[in-house]
């Protein structure tokens, strides 16, 4: 059979995405990572000024950047050291609208915005070749530590679908077996179709 | 497959060197894709080769197509997929291999794999769009496209046919299909959302009228049909959420690309959202939900919605969506299109007419216009009439039918009321409550629209792809006329049901069978109706009485669909579902199916049976291996059954598992504890519950004892493992212990039940006590040694202990009595069996508790003398394993009950035998002795414990017993000094022992002196013992006593007869005698004379040396020496060496 094809979505494709990328990659599934934003926003100094980057600035650059602007600050808040994870992964965040040439059999999503942006993205493509492709949502908090928690949930749910001989058939019964192990998590799923 | 030389192609292409040699690569891939093994290594050729022919020379795709497709028959499913995606390519270069990729799809779809399956069908979807574009091409109609169509159509029914299957991914793309042949097969209106691509183009108004192939009225036939299907399969309560999620996405793409139907769809999806399927989790229905409104919204945003730009309002609204989400996903140009929409609207009914002359299909778009103005005639007759005090009164009447608990639907699809009680939401209100009226086939819209006599005549033809037009059959035709008079008495409920009960069941099974396989909705909830036809005071609809009654008519109708389908041969079966599938199903979607209103309750004989008969089907459904979550449920299924309705579910329940308890043993220990939990809460009321818990374990065990091999230990398993074991169950395992073939299983299944069920320990530690008394040996030794194992528990001594004492007091009563099953039986004798019986379980307890000895003593002392003899046999062992060394014992020994000094020799007796007799007995046994002087019997088993001085004191008392204890006492003191072992020595040494015998003063007591003589005798009779050497020793200790005892000469003249070798020996004993002037003693004097005598002539010289006075006194007495001696003095005379005084004698004694 056919490994399955992951996808997790994000706003930056920085944190939480990559995060799961991070841990799913190691766990030897085919993942691939995403942001939904129109563009790149990093915590900045305050609150209301975030850093922003366009799509497709390389972490390497990012990480430079931020070095050159207050090294102990972006080391402080942790971004340094998650944009040096970052670059070993993948070379720059990419933007799941751009990325129509990717299909894949799940999506997961980490919050209920994203999750309704994916779902529109794909459906305006239009039905080509009639691949359904589910997606699912867990609403995580964007910060380290519940990226790190989001990925365990993630992989745990990646790891359940795998052992499937029949995803489109089980997946039902896996989310409620998710469910009935996270009470306090809702999942939210959906279907359509590329 | 043989290889491939393409040798037209070279020579054609020779000049170009390029495209040689990929034609050559490809050559190479291929047939290396045909002779490996591994499926990576087939698939990277295989994808290589897809490389070259497409993207390098699409030229190539003539030449190598069909050899690529033949990997269609490849055992890997990925190589078939491969395949599939293959030809997808193909065809989509090329539309003239479609013929050729259909065949081969629909080679691929019949596969088992739902993979594959599943990837054909995405394949076809777009090669049936591929083939439509290119059909409508056709000018003629030649064979091979009509062949082409025919196939087409023979795989679109073969989907179509599998919406109903059991997997739900396989459904998914089922749905996905229908969406798009919808689509493909009805007419793009100007309003329509715009395909994503102008090479997706295709609808039904592209085919012109007279097209050769394609016909249009049979497509748009189809697709209505098709609609139909989706629309009713949102319906389904078993509906799966990933499928509703399609079906609802699918249902919303039909609705933005061709809006006439929206109208339907909205419809449809108001009674939806009012009834999600209840077996939903929280977050099914919130995904469900959020799709639905999000889908919705996309809706809203296509212009071609603005007809019933309201409705979606409202649904969003009751979906939770809010006001600003919804306007801003509102088109800008209300005004104008809304303008339009309206005079749309007026120009319905004329373009209607219109339409319904030249096309028969717009009837689906119309019935959903009926429906639509049904529900909105209900509407409007209904506002009016929610005043606030109807409405308060509407809501208490329903109050009573809502469930106990908030179901989690609610709380989820539930948004507070903003406006509660303005015109809107008065109108909102009232719409909700007819679209749901009207499902449910009542209230004056259905009434009005749903009455049309020109009905009959509306029913569209069916299409069926491969016979065309074709008659309804009578079947459908039946079908049909049962759901006219089913409606007919649910809308003039007044009147009486004229129907006869005979005809309903008929229907009823006709009813059920067509449901079933159009996939009849459930039943809906029935309490909607009634509540409203209470209020608006029309006559309540008939209700299934309660609900148990509904459950079992339910599963009747399940009966009825299987006995059907057994019936069925699969291919006729097959053909049937082919056939339903064409059935017009519009007529069911007007007013909602309700059985209950037609179905009369099957006789009770005839509900059990059949309900009997589904249940021994689903036992016969056992799949083995209880860990599947499948198996599980149907263990809880059969459970809940059977505690439910026990009866014949409880036969037939026990009887599947006594076919193989040891498979079926999870089951039946679900099945007890079920009975259990139930029988438990019925205790805690007052009313004394059935004893069904009980019922079912004495089932399951007798049925073991039946089945079940007599040692197997499954019977224990069982016991042990359900939660009570009640009172008859008990005697079960009983009556184990009492057959000689079970008793081994009854009695570690007692031990067992102790053991680990110790709130139930007194009954069972009873029963098994009771097997200790049985007179079967094999389970008494087997029950004793258990008992003797609790014995050492604190919680149990004191029982057993009792009833130990109990069964030995058996003993006092004069003939023995047994409880032997239920009757006291009661035998003449004590036979040693039926003592043993008794005091078995005590002495066995004896070695562990000495303090019980008291009791014995007690009991000992009462009874008769026959039980007392084998008493004292049977307490051998018990005693020999106490020991001398117990305080208790020895306590008793000193105190000796009167009466049991027998048994109290008996003890002393066992404990000497084989043993030295310790300090402490000896002196526990004199002090015995002394209290009781005259038993010297006491002594015996002790001597060896005893001083010499004691021995000898009481050597009078011993020697007085009768001749045989006696000699028991003598070959104590004699055989012990030869030493069995070295600890045991005799106090005394045979030497001391018959010196002691003579010194014992027996003076006027002729008895003792007899006692003596008698002692002294067994002391001769041991011949080994007293040896030459110890008479010498005897002999010459006495003869220095002075006075010399009594008895000396006697043993003296013993000796000498036993050896006669002591003869010189006894010769100076004699001398020496005569210095003791033994004829002071007339007694010895007369021995000393007869020793003279048999000592002949030896003792003559002794003779001559006594004084004359007493040679001449022994002379005179003995005849018999008289002349032998003359004689030896005259021989002496002659040598001259006779002394004068008995020369003298001699002559007086000659003379006289």
């Amino acid at each position: 059979m056919e490994s399955l094809r992951f996808a997790v979505v994000c706003s930056s494709n920085q944190n939480r995405s990559m995060e799961a990328h991070h841990l799913l990659n190691k766990r030897g599934y085919n993942v691939k990572s995403y942001g939904i934003g129109s563009v790149v926003k990093l915590p900045g100094a305050s609150a209301n000024e975030p850093i922003i980057y366009p799509f497709g600035t390389t972490y390497e650059d990012m990480y430079q950047d931020l070095y050159q602007r207050d090294p102990h600050l972006y080391t402080q808040n942790g971004i340094l050291q998650m944009l040096d994870r970052n670059r070993r992964i993948k070379p720059s965040p990419e933007r799941f609208q751009e990325a129509t040439e990717d299909k894949f059999n799940i999506i997961f999503t980490v919050g209920e915005k994203i999750f309704d942006t994916v779902i529109d993205d794909i459906e305006s493509r239009g039905p080509q070749i009639y691949s359904p492709v589910h997606v699912i949502n867990i609403n995580i908090q964007d910060n380290l530590d519940e990226a790190t928690f989001g990925s365990f949930l993630f992989c745990e749910m990646c790891e359940m679908m795998s052992d499937s001989e029949d995803l489109d058939n089980e997946i039902e019964l896996i989310l409620l077996e998710f469910e009935a192990k996270h009470t306090t998590r809702t999942v939210l799923h959906s279907i359509t179709f590329y | 497959m043989s290889r491939f030389v393409p040798l037209s192609e070279m020579q054609e292409d020779e000049q170009n060197e390029e495209e040689t040699t990929i034609q050559e690569k490809v050559i190479a891939l291929i047939n290396e894709a045909q002779l490996v093994n591994s499926n990576d290594k087939k698939l990277v050729c295989l994808n290589q080769v897809r490389e070259l022919i497409v993207n390098k020379d699409p030229s190539l795709l003539d030449s190598f197509f069909e050899e690529v497709a033949a990997f269609q028959q490849d055992r890997s499913v990925d190589v078939r997929k491969f395949v599939i995606a293959f030809i997808e390519t193909a065809c989509k270069k090329d539309c003239h291999y479609l013929m050729r990729s259909i065949q081969i799809i629909r080679y691929i779809m019949n596969d088992s794999n739902v993979t594959t399956e599943k990837r054909s069908i995405s394949c076809f979807i777009q090669l049936y769009r591929l083939s439509l574009q290119y059909l409508v091409k056709m000018k003629t109609a030649k064979k091979e496209e009509l062949d082409m169509w025919e196939i087409l159509k023979e795989v679109k029914l073969d989907i179509c046919s599998k919406l109903h299957g059991e997997n739900d991914g396989l459904r998914t793309m089922v749905i996905k299909f229908i969406e798009t042949v919808i689509i493909l097969q009805t007419k793009k209106e100007p309003l329509s959302e715009p395909p994503r691509a102008v090479e997706l183009e295709f609808s039904l108004d592209m085919v012109p009228l007279s097209h050769p192939i394609l016909k249009q009225s049979e497509l748009r036939e189809e697709s209505g049909i098709l609609l139909v299907q989706l629309l009713e399969l949102t319906g389904f309560p078993s509906i799966s959420s990933v499928n509703l999620m399609t079906c609802i996405s699918s249902l919303c793409a039909i609705g933005r690309q061709r809006p006439l139907h929206i109208t339907t769809v909205i419809q449809t999806f108001e009674v939806l959202q009012a009834n999600l399927p209840p077996s939903f989790t929280s977050s099914q229905i919130s995904s469900v939900t959020k799709h639905l409104k999000s889908q919705l919204l996309g809706v809203l945003r296509q212009p071609g919605s603005l007809e019933c730009r309201p409705q979606i309002v409202t649904l969003l609204t009751v979906l939770g969506a809010p006001q600003s989400e919804i306007s801003k996903n509102t088109p800008k140009d209300v005004s104008l299109a809304s303008k339009r929409t309206r005079s749309d609207n007026e120009g319905l009914h004329s373009k209607k007419a219109k339409l319904d002359e030249s096309e028969e299909g717009e009837e689906f778009s119309s019935r959903g216009n009926i429906l639509m103005e049904a529900i909105e005639l209900t509407t409007a007759d209904l506002k009016p009439l929610l005043t606030v005090e109807s409405v308060v009164e509407l809501v208490m009447l329903s109050m009573s039918n809502l469930p106990r608990l908030l179901p989690r639907s609610f709380s989820h699809s539930f948004t507070p009321i903003a406006a509660a009680g303005n015109d809107a939401q008065v109108t909102q209100l009232a719409r909700l409550l007819a679209s749901q009226m009207t499902a449910a086939g009542i209230g004056i819209g259905a009434q009005t629209k749903g009455l049309k006599p020109s009905r009959k005549g509306e029913r569209p033809v069916v299409s069926d792809p491969r016979s065309g037009i074709r008659e309804p059959t009578p079947e459908e035709e039946r079908e049909r006329e049962i759901l006219e008079r089913e409606r007919l008495g649910k809308d003039k409920q007044v009147e009486q049901d004229e129907t006869d009960p005979a005809d309903l069941a008929k229907s009823l099974a006709e009813l059920s069978y067509l449901g079933s396989l159009l996939g009849l909705p459930d039943i809906r909830d029935p309490q909607f109706p009634l509540a409203y036809s209470a209020f608006f005071g029309t006559e309540p609809m008939e209700v299934l009485p309660t609900a148990s009654t509904g459950e079992s008519s339910h599963s009747n109708l399940i009966v009825i669909k299987k006995e059907n389908d057994d019936t069925t041969s699969p291919k006729e079966d097959d053909s049937k579902w082919r056939q339903s599938l064409a059935v017009p199903q519009k007529l069911k979607k007007i007013r909602a199916f309700d059985l209950s209103s037609i179905v009369k309750p099957l006789p009770m004989n005839e509900q059990e049976r059949l309900s009997v008969a589904a249940f021994k089907r689903i036992l016969a459904t056992e799949t083995g291996g209880s860990s599947t979550v499948l198996s599980q449920a149907r263990t809880k299924l059969v459970i809940h059954l059977v505690t439910q309705f026990g009866g014949e579910f409880n036969k037939a329940l026990l009887v599947f598992i006594l076919e193989d308890l040891r498979s079926h043993f999870d089951l039946a220990l679900s099945w007890l504890y079920a009975e259990y939990c139930i029988e438990e809460q019925l205790l805690t009321t007052p009313t004394s519950g059935t004893c069904q818990y009980e019922n079912c374990l004495i089932g399951l065990m007798s049925g073991a004892r039946d089945k079940l091999d007599n040692r197997d230990r499954l019977f224990t398993r069982l016991v042990l493992e359900a939660p009570k074991i009640t009172p008859n169950a008990l005697s079960i395992i009983k009556s184990y212990c009492r057959d000689e073939e079970r008793a081994f299983l009854g009695i570690t299944t007692l031990r067992d039940l102790i053991l680990k069920k110790p709130q139930g320990s007194g009954d069972f530690i009873e029963a098994l006590l009771d097997i200790t008394t049985s007179d079967l040996e094999m389970a008494r030794l087997q029950s004793l040694h258990i008992v003797k194992r609790f014995y050492s528990r604190p919680s149990l001594s004191m029982r057993i202990e009792k009833y130990s004492i109990r069964s030995l007091q058996k003993l006092l009563s004069d003939h023995p009595s047994f409880q032997s099953d239920t009757e006291l039986e009661v035998a003449s004798e004590w036979t040693e069996e039926s003592i043993k019986i008794c005091s078995g379980l005590f002495l066995s307890l004896l070695p562990i508790n000495t303090k019980l000895l008291k009791e014995l003593a007690i009991v000992y002392t009462n009874t008769i003398p026959t039980v007392k003899r084998i008493m004292l046999k049977l307490i051998d062992q018990p005693v020999r394993s106490i020991g001398m060394n117990s305080p208790e014992l020895l306590e008793l020994v000193e105190k000796c009950p009167v009466g049991a000094e027998t048994l109290i020799m008996r003890i002393l007796y066992i404990l000497t035998e084989k043993a030295m007799p310790s300090s402490e007995l000896v002196k526990h046994v004199r002090e015995l002795h002394k209290r009781n002087s005259n038993d010297v019997r006491f002594l015996i088993p002790v001597l060896h414990g005893l001083q010499k001085s004691e021995v000898i004191a009481a050597l009078p008392e011993f020697i007085r017993l009768s001749p045989n204890v006696t000699k028991g006492v003598f070959d104590r003191l004699l055989t012990s000094s030869k030493g069995e072992s070295n600890i045991s020595m005799s106090p005394i040494s045979p030497s001391e022992l018959l010196i002691a015998l003579h010194n014992i003063d027996c003076r006027g007591d002729d008895n003792l002196m007899k006692a003596v003589i008698r002692a002294t005798g067994l002391c001769f009779a041991e011949k080994g013992v007293y040896t030459q050497e110890v008479l010498a020793v005897v002999l010459q200790q006495l003869v220095d006593q002075t006075p010399i005892p009594i008895l000396f000469m006697r043993t003296v003249l013993q000796s000498l007869s036993l050896c006669p070798r002591l003869a010189n020996f006894i010769l100076t004993i004699l001398t020496k005698l005569i210095s003791k002037q033994v004829w002071k003693q007339s007694k010895v004097w007369q021995g000393f004379i007869k020793c003279c005598e048999s000592l002949k002539p030896h003792s003559f010289q002794v003779i001559l040396q006594l004084p004359p006075q007493q040679m001449e006194e022994i002379l005179k007495s003995s005849q018999s020496l008289r002349h032998p001696f003359a004689a030896h003095i005259k021989e002496l005379a002659q040598r001259g060496s006779v002394p004068k005084s008995a020369l003298q004698i001699m002559e007086r004694l000659t003379s006289s």
